[in-house]
């Protein structure tokens, strides 16, 4: 077995997190479990802590590669100029909180800094506008792809038409009684709560059970993939 | 080929910028026309206004806004009637998030709620602003016995020890009441596993219309309620206009978007009956 040590060392976390999942917690636990959800704080900080330092290796990567591509100005190298530009100028509107209160403890959402300026009148407008856009790809498929063709595709065109029926508030047509009165989101409700929910809930024990398998695999040391880059031995 | 069947082959065969010009008839004209739908709260939804309602005078609740400006026209409206209600009802807020885009996320509804509407409202007392920190379900599972494992200040600086929001409340477990506003993960789904399933506490949600399917089956036994998209905080609203009439307008954020949105859904649900009528009529095919 090569690498043993990573391999003992996620074997003794994971299990360990596994047992403070199912520990008592509060006062009059025993000092046993405290210990456990003690050791289950200090994961998770941990965890945290690497995170950060993921975000720092993520900003070097995509320096270096945007960097690369605009030097050796390979195809589309302008968007590449793009990225570097934001990312540089986010980076330092936001560590050096311009414009804003200065300080470790000053803001960086605050409302005069650049970075809120940014935020709010780049980034949101951005946003919007790219999520928008689903609405046209959305409306150009229903009316174009959204065929009937067999029994499946039937019962699923009744059922998407009765959920996008169920989300129009007729009971707010006033003066309409009969619109009203129309049970659409009561179908809608049902539709979501008793056959989506079978189906969701089989896909999650599925997808539970499948997690399940692969964890004992890596704590019984079974499963080589992600310590080394190669497959089951 | 008959008329019928030309006018049939036609219609399946329109150009798609047809199709968007239509949309953005549907969305313009009730934005320009001013159409107005009043509606009425789910039993889904008011689940989530009477645990609200019903939470001891002075109880703090946790709103974690998990999301980011691409989800904001859904998602902010609940944000902000949350945020209305709580304090309304006399209940202390404790805003954080799982996602990057957070701080500035809850700054707009502090900006927008808080400081328009509650101008008495201090940060500390009525309200508390943790913010954001990277972990996603690690930071939940930190935060459910002491929030202090990751957050000793407030974004301001102020010392969480001491503050009256947050009289009582050691970790996420002490608060009435967790809600998380959520666009993905981390977020509504780990606000449950890692914290509702361990501790206890109760978890409410919204989330976007995309995702409301994947929330379902922890309704009601692990999810106190949901607020579904646009559609579910325009119905927050109107619970929010019944209890109280005079400080709440009957218009609000949600309400005046359900105008376009439900004209642009029934285009939508026409266009599915139109586009599968002329598929049919042209004999299925593209010639």
């Amino acid at each position: 077995m090569r690498r043993p040590a990573p391999r003992h060392l996620l074997a003794v976390v994971a299990l360990l997190l596994v047992a403070a999942s199912f520990a008592p917690r509060g006062a009059d636990a025993g000092a046993g479990w405290r210990w456990l959800v003690f050791a289950d704080q200090h994961f998770s900080l941990w965890f945290s802590v690497l995170a950060v330092f993921a975000f720092v290796l993520g900003g070097i990567n995509l320096l270096a590669q945007h960097l690369a591509r605009v030097v050796r100005r390979r195809p589309d190298w302008p968007y590449s100029v793009v990225t570097v530009v934001s990312f540089l100028v986010v980076l330092v509107a936001g560590l050096f909180k311009l414009g804003g209160l200065p300080g470790l403890q000053g803001s960086v959402t605050h409302p005069d800094s650049l970075f809120t300026r940014l935020f709010e009148d780049v980034l949101s407008p951005l946003h919007a506008t790219l999520f928008s856009l689903l609405a046209f790809y959305v409306v150009s498929a229903s009316f174009r792809a959204f065929r009937v063709r067999s029994l499946e595709t039937a019962v699923l065109m009744i059922a998407a038409v009765l959920v996008l029926l169920g989300r129009i508030p007729f009971a707010g047509l006033a003066g309409h009684s009969v619109l009203s009165a129309l049970p659409f989101e009561d179908v809608s409700l049902w539709i979501l709560s008793v056959p989506n929910t079978a189906g969701q809930r089989a896909l999650m024990i599925g997808i539970a059970l499948g997690t399940v398998a692969l964890a004992l695999r890596m704590i019984l040391g079974l499963e080589q993939r992600g310590d080394d880059g190669e497959g089951p031995a | 080929m008959s008329r019928a069947r030309r006018w049939a082959a036609a219609a399946r065969d329109l150009d798609r910028r047809w199709l968007y010009l239509m949309l953005l008839a549907a969305v313009v004209w009730p934005l320009l026309a001013g159409l107005r739908f009043h509606d009425r709260p789910s039993s889904i939804v008011r689940a989530v206004f009477d645990r609200v309602e019903k939470l001891p005078p002075g109880r703090p609740l946790l709103l974690s806004l998990d999301y980011s400006p691409s989800s904001a026209p859904e998602l902010e409206p609940m944000a902000e009637a949350l945020t209305r209600h709580a304090l309304l009802s006399g209940h202390p807020v404790c805003y954080l998030s799982l996602w990057p885009a957070g701080n500035n996320m809850i700054d707009r509804v502090v900006d927008r709620v808080i400081r328009k509407e509650f101008p008495a409202a201090r940060p500390g007392r009525e309200y508390v602003v943790l913010g954001f920190q990277e972990g996603g379900q690690m930071l939940i599972n930190s935060l459910r016995d002491s929030l202090a494992a990751r957050y000793r200040t407030d974004v301001d600086g102020r010392p969480l020890a001491g503050l009256p929001a947050l009289r009582g409340v050691r970790g996420v477990g002490d608060f009435g009441l967790v809600i998380s506003l959520s666009a993905g993960v981390p977020g509504l789904k780990e606000w449950i596993l890692y914290a509702g399933d361990v501790v206890g506490v109760p978890v409410a949600g919204g989330c976007t219309g995309v995702g409301a399917p994947q929330f379902f089956p922890y309704y009601p036994q692990q999810l106190v309620g949901l607020l579904a998209a646009l559609k579910g905080a325009s119905e927050y609203e109107a619970a929010l206009h019944q209890r109280y009439p005079r400080r709440v307008p009957a218009d609000q954020r949600a309400g005046l978007g359900m105008g376009p949105q439900t004209v642009a859904h029934l285009l939508l649900v026409a266009l599915i009956l139109l586009g599968n009528a002329a598929w049919w009529l042209a004999g299925g095919r593209r010639p």
